[in-house]
């Protein structure tokens, strides 16, 4: 008598020859050692000039990182990227960031917490090591920012794990004055003899002294601006003139601006200049660059004669 | 592929509907027929061939009209430790050792009728579709030696991190998912019945996040697998209730 099931099996061939290639498949064994995994985290150190826009710097640090009591660095390359292994047996690395440029050096810790996943992929594989959620903390360090950007390594990251943004603060608390002497219409070239500069604010002293302006010329004045006034005075003492003194008045205001990575830096602004009563030797107060930055060679002119 | 897999399988199932609703069947519909009791040939074989592992698997049915109800039990012990001539990514020696349990509920239909046409009764030949959850509960270590990819000026590995051995343990990890089942179960002898069981497991669920993904879930496979498929041999003893 026919079995019921080799009946079965000819009324529904495919139905045997799909369960027989299921059968195959759930024999397959892993083969594949590859993985993506790596202790190897990307760091992109990042140099901006804060002056309110996110434009790199030019000039880049040399920087060699050595993990805490090791003595063999990596160094970034070039454009500030490097690999740095983790370690990986915690949960958090510690390293230390030697940062050069121009014989300065800047010595910095970097701390990055993370999760680790272990595997076994097979016993022909051999273990493998996930690392992710990878968290820098910026306490110890006197970087600007780090912003963690991709939270798990790989072998072929398409962005770096972590920025580290280093900002070359450009505002200034002083403010550049420049004396320019101007022609007076005759042929005789004149020189102006500035005995003293100096402002009622600050450190007392003078701010210059005994300079020889000759007709034409100028000479700038660097004034340093007290955030706990929003005006200043500045004096100068001309040889040739007939009163002890001219005042050059300054209107100003202090703020802090900040970009999103870098610190918060106090920012002055020039409001506006204005001379004493008498305007026969100074005159034409001007603000060229209302922003005192380093970048500005002059936030405000005056003319002499 | 597996999604496709297993649809071109329920494709397979689907076409049997038809032709067997035309059918009378005459039994009761969970009319309680009789106990079928299995052990799994390929876990037992499993546990002879390699010293390294210990590894069990039974199953109990009910049989009630066309349908069994189903209750699996087993557990697993494994050790693996590196492999000399293997082609090991990361060439560090390891050693990963695991123990556990596990079990399965679920119904299981018969879709093949029986010689005379007339029911479905599951208490003999049959081919079942079934669903099941399972739960596993496992202990696993791996040991291992880490190495690190920055060399020495000398060439020598380690030169960042020094070579460090850590362990890595999950206690009493909890695992679940669900399976859909295919298989047969034929008569050898009397009572006697042999048959496989054609797992998609799938919804594989690690509770509180292991450090350490289980190599190998009991009664699962492997561990770092979302979904797959499994194959198991049994061998049954049918206690009937009726004839």
């Amino acid at each position: 008598m026919e079995h019921n099931a080799f009946r079965y099996g000819k009324n529904h061939l495919g139905v045997i020859i799909a369960l027989i290639f299921f059968a195959v498949a759930a024999c397959e064994e892993p083969g594949d050692c590859t993985t993506d995994t790596t202790n190897i985290v990307r760091l992109d150190f990042i140099k901006l000039v804060n002056q309110g826009r996110q434009q790199e710097e030019d000039e880049i640090d040399t920087i060699r990182i050595f993990r805490e009591g090791g003595n063999i660095f990596l160094e970034a390359t070039t454009t500030g990227t490097v690999g740095l292994p983790l370690d990986p047996a915690n949960d958090q690395t510690t390293l230390l960031v030697v940062r050069e440029l121009r014989n300065t050096i800047t010595l910095d810790t970097i701390v990055i917490n993370y999760q680790r996943e272990q595997t076994l992929i097979s016993p022909e594989c051999g273990p493998d090591q996930r690392f992710f959620n990878i968290s820098p903390d910026n306490e110890l360090s006197s970087f600007d920012s780090i912003r963690p950007l991709n939270p798990e390594v790989s072998q072929f990251p398409e962005r770096a794990n972590i920025q580290v943004f280093t900002c070359r603060l450009e505002m200034s608390n002083e403010l550049q004055l420049r004396l320019n002497h101007t022609d007076d219409g005759d042929t005789i070239a004149d020189t102006l003899i500035v005995n003293r500069v100096y402002a009622n604010v600050g450190k007392p002293g003078d701010l210059r002294q005994n300079d020889t302006i000759p007709e034409l010329g100028n000479v700038s004045v660097t004034v340093p601006l007290d955030p706990n006034r929003d005006q200043i005075a500045v004096f100068v003492e001309i040889a040739q003139d007939s009163v002890p003194f001219r005042q050059i008045n300054v209107l100003y205001q202090l703020d802090t601006f900040q970009v999103p990575t870098c610190l918060v830096q106090d920012r002055y602004q020039i409001d506006s200049v204005w001379t004493g009563a008498d305007s026969a030797r100074l005159f034409d107060p001007a603000i060229t660059e209302e922003l005192l930055n380093i970048n500005n060679p002059t936030n405000v002119q005056i003319s002499l004669r | 592929m597996s999604r496709f897999l297993f649809g071109s399988i329920l494709i397979g199932f689907l076409g049997i509907f038809p032709a067997q609703a035309q059918e009378v069947d005459s039994l009761g519909k969970y009319e309680p027929l009789g106990l079928h009791l299995g052990v799994s040939l390929n876990n037992a074989l499993r546990t002879v061939l390699r010293t390294s592992d210990t590894n069990y698997g039974f199953q109990a049915g009910a049989v009630l009209g066309r349908y069994l109800a189903v209750v699996e039990y087993g557990w697993v012990e494994l050790s693996r430790t590196s492999v000399s001539d293997a082609v090991n990514i990361a060439d560090n020696p390891f050693e990963y050792t695991s123990q556990g349990s596990f079990f399965r509920i679920g119904p299981d239909v018969n879709l093949l009728i029986n010689q005379k046409r007339s029911n479905f009764r599951a208490d003999g030949d049959i081919i079942f579709f079934g669903l099941r959850f399972a739960r596993a509960q496992l202990s696993d270590a791996l040991n291992f030696e880490t190495q690190d990819a920055v060399t020495d000026p000398d060439g020598n590995n380690n030169a960042f991190w020094p070579a460090q051995e850590i362990t890595i343990q999950n206690s009493d990890k909890v695992a679940t998912w669900f399976e859909m089942t295919a298989g047969m179960k034929v008569q050898l002898y009397r009572n006697i019945f042999l048959g496989y069981n054609l797992r998609f497991k799938f919804a594989r669920n690690l509770l509180n996040d292991p450090a350490l993904i289980p190599y190998e879930i009991p009664g699962y496979g492997f561990g770092s697998r979302d979904e797959q498929f499994r194959f198991d041999y049994y061998l049954f003893y049918r206690i009937p209730f009726k004839k």
